[in-house]
């Protein structure tokens, strides 16, 4: 199965690198690693974010796509569903072993996680502090989110 | 302590006035020559005080002299010979033994006279009894004696300790001044004991069977030939009882672990074979609910449809395959024909043929000789690649990689149901039974769903129906945004059921929110009726699409009359090769889950 799921990816990653996603970069980290791929994703237009580069992780398990792939921030990011932690990981619902479906496919994942930036989900929060002032103060999580964006995603 | 027995027997005691008496040297005679009486119960107690905690009370049986003025008093008035004149007294006896006195409770007077004397004495206890109201003293006495082996039965016992005739004025501190216990015993043993105290006092002549006795050598012609008595209290075993107590609470405690222990494992037995038989009934889907992630085994993925790929006989020769590997063209029409006619609730034929990718490598199918792709048909309908799913099957999860619909027979039921499973079905099911009250409001969809159900799980209960149901009503728009971006609709715990449609709904626009919005009024569910599988996009599509995308959304309507509208196009064939295929395709599943996964009732 190794073999084939070196295929899948392989496959996967020439799709992407050759139509990418909207505002993605995507490489691998290592070129002898097809398991891990480093993102850089611009903060959505639309988004408290705009004007930030975040680089991401996408680690695929050995059995990928019978395992979904595991997707952390580099970046710091002001964000309810992203924990800030210093690991950055995400909680995206398709992405949770119960949940996930080997037809999936990773452009669908990085799709979702613009998403995510573009409308946080602050009922499913990692950073439960921030979904509060994401709910109660929009105001406040707007700056702090944009402060953020500037200070660490910004020029990097 | 209270007396639990009393028992006299006659001893022989040397004569310290001959003998040396550094020790005591006292023997105990047989009871055929001598008196013996065991005391049983009937006896009261009527005070403690003194008595030993952790030993028998034991002394010479005597009656207490009184001074002449008392005596005559006492026993004249109470006008009869209740006190012998030979009875033992203390001058019967050898010096330096233990004393217990037995004593008539003749009145108030007489009584206090008695224990003023006894505790003048050496006195270990002292024994009352309440003289019968006869005063044929020798009749009473002689009934007793004849029967007298029979140890205490048919005496009456006393009056309680608390009865009036115990009274002597002082509202009881008698019972406190005197530092020895005292007891009661039934009236006729203590005129009967009386007599023998009669008997036994004086020298070896004049006690019964005092010849016999001499004769046998048991007593020299010095001895002292007295009654004894022994009054076992329940004190005797005082500490011990404390050691029996933590004992029999030990042994309470094991039992009781040991009995709950056993009740537990016998409950527990009993839900798992309760969760065994709902499974085998079809009614719970392990997986699917997430309860616990199951493998295909072997036996099971091999009865599988495996079968090369063919698109352009519009082919998915599905459970024919296996069986009938005929080249002829007429043989795979009629495979054909017989699955789209006869698997209603499996994938229609359209869709079948639409399936052009395998979803795990998310290569296209090939048909080309001399080697298509082999491609192993879930019972759902999703095709894949063998050498895709079947490892995916046999290590990962038996859900369909597509539709997450359950690749097992009805009935599967996995070899071990552990306490885990049970607990988690458990959990499972409360949290459905909350998500009703939850998502109450599509009854309609409720209903469709249960007969879009193709699984053959008609017998599910109304419950788990109403609940899948509920899953199924369409989402309105604006939580659907919601859901687009990720949110867990319900915060079940990791693995409950809301994986299936919702789940697939979110993704489907999360990736191209346009295509959702387009499928609109029941988006949900097609994606888990499991009556329409997804077809394949078509490999010219641009990447980003998903399988899911192209899903086609069967209506009631197309699943009543698929069957029959296909039926036209296949009348002939169906007469002349139907029959075989019906019955595999009837046979198919029962079979396997027979075969392999017996019932255990
Ligand atoms: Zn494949
Ligand atoms: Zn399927």
């Amino acid at each position: 199965m190794q073999a084939g799921s070196g295929k899948r990816i392989t496959k996967e990653l020439g799709e992407i690198q050759s139509d990418p996603p909207e505002g993605m970069k995507v490489t691998l980290k290592d070129d002898s690693d097809l398991h891990t791929w480093q993102i850089v994703m611009d903060g959505p237009e639309q988004s408290v974010y705009a004007g930030g580069h975040f680089k991401l992780i996408l680690v695929l398990p050995k059995d990928y796509p019978f395992k979904p792939p595991v997707v952390n921030f580099q970046t710091k990011i002001y964000h309810p569903n992203i924990s800030n932690d210093g690991k950055g990981s995400m909680c995206l619902g398709m992405l949770r072993t119960d949940e996930w479906k080997p037809p999936n496919k990773i452009v669908a994942v990085l799709n979702m996680t613009r998403n995510l930036l573009i409308e946080p989900n602050p009922d499913d929060a990692v950073e439960s502090s921030i979904a509060e002032v994401y709910k109660n103060d929009y105001k406040s999580f707007e700056k702090t989110a944009k402060e953020w964006t500037k200070k660490y995603a910004v020029g990097k | 302590m209270s007396a639990e027995s009393i028992e006299l027997v006659t001893l022989a005691i040397q004569n310290p006035e001959f003998f040396d008496t550094s020790q005591d040297r006292w023997t105990e005679l047989p009871a055929n020559v001598s008196f013996q009486y065991d005391l049983e119960d009937s006896i009261r107690t009527l005070s403690t005080t003194g008595a030993p905690s952790n030993d028998d009370i034991s002394g010479l049986l005597y009656v207490p002299t009184l001074n002449t003025q008392q005596q005559v008093a006492c026993l004249q008035a109470s006008n009869s010979s209740w006190i012998p004149h030979n009875a033992t007294h203390r001058a019967d006896l050898p010096v330096n033994y233990e004393l217990i006195a037995l004593v008539p409770w003749l009145n108030k007077n007489c009584t206090l006279a008695f224990l003023e004397a006894a505790s003048a004495d050496l006195l270990a206890a002292m024994l009352f009894y309440i003289p019968p109201p006869s005063s044929n003293v020798s009749s009473i006495a002689s009934t007793l004696n004849s029967s007298r082996d029979g140890g205490g039965n048919g005496t009456e016992t006393p009056p309680l300790d608390s009865d009036p005739v115990w009274d002597l004025g002082d509202g009881g501190s008698w019972k406190s001044k005197y530092n020895f216990p005292v007891y009661a015993v039934p009236s006729s043993l203590g005129v009967l004991w009386m007599q023998q105290l009669a008997a036994y006092s004086g020298n070896m002549t004049q006690v019964p069977e005092g010849k016999e006795l001499g004769d046998l050598g048991l007593v020299g012609p010095t001895d002292y030939v007295r009654l004894m008595a022994d009054i076992s209290t329940g004190g005797g075993s005082h500490i011990p009882s404390l050691w029996v107590f933590l004992l029999i609470v030990l042994a309470l405690l094991i039992v009781i672990i040991a009995f709950t222990s056993g009740l537990m494992h016998f409950v527990a037995r009993q839900r798992r074979s309760i969760l065994r038989r709902r499974i085998a009934n079809g009614e719970i889907d392990l997986e699917a609910l997430g309860i616990k992630r199951l493998m295909v085994p072997r036996e099971v993925l091999d009865e599988m449809p495996l079968y090369p790929y063919n698109i352009a006989q519009a082919s998915a020769p599905a459970t024919l395959a296996t069986h009938n590997r005929s080249n002829s063209e007429a043989a795979k029409t009629t495979a054909n024909i017989s699955v789209s006619v006869l698997s209603a609730p499996r994938a229609s034929r359209q869709q079948t043929e639409l399936q052009t990718t395998c979803a795990i490598c998310l290569d296209d199918f090939t048909e080309s000789q001399p080697s298509p792709s082999m491609v192993r048909e879930l019972p759902c309908g999703h095709i894949f690649h063998a050498e895709c799913v079947d490892p995916f099957l046999t290590t990962h999860s038996s859900l369909c990689p597509l539709c997450k619909k359950s690749s097992l027979p009805v009935g599967y039921v996995p070899k071990t149901i552990t306490n885990t499973m049970v607990r988690r079905e458990r959990q499972v099911r409360r949290l459905r039974g909350r998500g009703i009250r939850v998502r109450n409001g599509g009854s309609e969809d409720i209903v469709r769903a249960s007969v879009l159900n193709g699984h053959g799980r008609e017998e599910r209960s109304l419950v788990e129906r109403v609940v899948d149901g509920g899953l199924h009503v369409p989402v309105p728009p604006r939580i659907r945004t919601a859901l687009s971006n990720g949110r867990r609709v319900f915060s079940a715990p990791a693995g409950t059921t809301q994986r299936t449609a919702v789940g697939g709904a979110r993704e489907m626009q999360e990736i191209h929110p346009t295509a959702a919005t387009a499928e609109s009024p029941a988006p949900v569910t097609g994606e888990t009726t499991g009556v329409g599988p997804a077809a394949v996009a078509p490999p010219s599509q641009p990447p980003t699409t998903t399988t899911e995308e192209a899903d086609i959304e069967p209506t009631e309507q197309d699943v009543r009359e698929g069957p029959s509208a296909a039926r036209p196009l296949t009348l002939e064939p169906v007469a002349s090769g139907a029959e075989p295929s019906r019955r595999v395709e009837k046979t198919w599943w029962k079979g396997v889950a027979g075969r392999i996964f017996p019932r255990s009732g």
